[in-house]
């Protein structure tokens, strides 16, 4: 798998890269100029648009028939779904921590904290999760010519649902602090994100893998 | 010894469309197998069938022995594919192309990789995708023979090169089967290509095989002949393999 997984750096290396610097800029600006409600959008921008390159790596192998030729190669059609989900996996925790790494910067130059940083990147990051989650298994059923919207429609399902989740998240977090969990209360909701956007992704894995075994190229 | 590869009863349709009807042939250890066939015909089907790419309705291939190459992914060592596209990620460069197979195949061999490219004159700086058509087939050969593979399954992979670089192409082939326990199926429309290095001839149409012989037999016991559709009735119809119908009408 190792192969597969670079060859997927090597495909978006150069806009993975230019995505980040995009990232934090826009980050400074919004900082700088925004009022304080609007540093959610952060979070979830940074990951946002250091994950989008790494769904682009399937419309780039479908384009030049990659997609059929590492068929040939000494790898089973399990690699390839797994080099797709570990990779994008790989992009969604860097984009975690260049998140942190953001907000701590930030608190640092202006001497005051973000209140609230961990559930704020824990949001961003069950999005993008989500996003992942979506748009896999249909990019192998719909192929990547329809790539963009999937990509669109799955970062906005991830907001929407990440909204709806909020009644459940907090339905849970009650539960959670009348128990005697050795866990911090302030951690409930964004391990609570994380969990449920790591279920998903996992799941759809499984999903994505049954359809890719009969896919026909 | 056990043929490298071996198609028995192969049918793949499309809908109601049948395009593969009844497809057996085999690749001995040391031959070069001419797949020979118009636009159309099923060869790219039966390439794409033979590597698993797309499922088959019924009938059977086995490469190596091994029916199934999704269960046992380490039989693709063994086996170089050109397809008759560039199918590799073209904003790679040959170094980080290497790189990458490197890591893919466990027999990759470095040094017979750059031999070839240098042989190819082929720029190893330069992202692929600057490549001409000629340039990339070159650089599919060269990863497809860079991997100490016993078949070779070339599917139209001397299209669009210049003479002398297919004159190059055909010496490495020849060159692959040398030693006897290597294979080549070679499908071509470019007739001279088949015929100056293959050693087995398949002739498809429409899905179906219409000889499959030795080349030296087919050149020894068969023949093209010109003649009226009078004259073919006459015929027996198992002595005639493929028939062209030419409009004479507007020739004086």
């Amino acid at each position: 798998m190792r192969g597969l997984l670079l060859t997927n750096y090597y495909l978006i290396h150069r806009s993975f890269l230019t995505y980040t610097a995009l990232a934090i800029v826009i980050s400074a600006v919004i900082f700088y100029f925004a009022d304080p409600s609007f540093y959610r959008i952060i979070a979830m921008l940074i990951i946002l648009l250091m994950a989008m390159p790494a769904l682009e790596v399937i419309k780039l192998e479908s384009k030049t028939g990659y997609d059929k030729y590492v068929l040939t190669l000494p790898i089973s059609r399990k690699n390839v779904v797994q080099s797709h989900y570990v990779f994008y996996f790989l992009i969604v925790v860097s984009g975690t921590i260049l998140s942190y790494g953001v907000f701590s910067m930030y608190s640092l130059i202006s001497k005051s904290a973000v209140e609230d940083i961990v559930n704020i990147v824990s949001f961003g990051t069950f999005i993008v999760l989500f996003a992942g989650a979506l748009a896999y298994p249909l990019l192998y059923v719909f192929g990547a010519e329809k790539s963009d919207g999937i990509v669109l429609g799955g970062g906005m399902s991830g907001l929407f649902v990440a909204i709806a989740l909020q009644g459940v998240v907090g339905y849970i977090v009650e539960i959670l602090a009348a128990s005697s969990l050795p866990v911090a209360s302030s951690l409930h909701v964004p391990i609570l994100y994380t969990l449920f956007g790591m279920v998903m992704y996992i799941a759809s894995y499984f999903i994505g893998l049954s359809i890719y075994q009969k896919r026909e190229f | 010894m056990t043929n490298l590869l071996e198609v028995r009863n192969m049918a793949k349709s499309f809908g109601q469309n049948e395009v593969l009807k009844d497809v057996s042939f085999h690749v001995p250890p040391g031959s070069i197998v001419g797949f020979i066939g118009d636009n159309g015909a099923g060869k790219s089907t039966t390439f794409k069938a033979v590597l698993g790419l797309i499922s088959r309705d019924s009938g059977t291939v086995e490469i190596f022995g091994e029916d199934n190459l999704n269960k046992n992914a380490t039989i693709k060592e063994d086996i170089g594919v050109v397809f008759d596209a560039i199918n590799l990620p073209v904003s790679l460069t040959i170094k980080q192309l290497n790189k990458v197979f490197k890591s893919l195949f466990n027999s990759w061999d470095e040094a017979d990789f750059y031999r070839l490219i240098r042989s190819f004159s082929l720029p190893e700086d330069k992202k692929i995708h600057t490549f001409s058509r000629g340039m990339s087939m070159k650089l599919s050969l060269a990863v497809a023979l860079s991997h100490r593979a016993k078949l070779l399954l070339l599917d139209e992979a001397t299209g669009g090169l210049d003479p002398s670089s297919r004159e190059q192409i055909l010496d490495e082939l020849k060159a692959f089967v040398s030693n006897g326990n290597s294979g080549i199926l070679l499908s071509s429309h470019i007739i001279s290509d088949v015929e100056k290095i293959a050693s087995h001839l398949v002739v498809i149409k429409n899905g179906e095989v219409l000889l499959n012989e030795e080349k030296e037999k087919v050149f020894r016991e068969y023949a093209i002949a010109v003649m009226n559709e009078e004259q073919l009735n006459l015929l027996p119809e198992d002595v005639v393999v493929a028939k062209r119908t030419y409009d004479t009408s507007s020739i004086r």
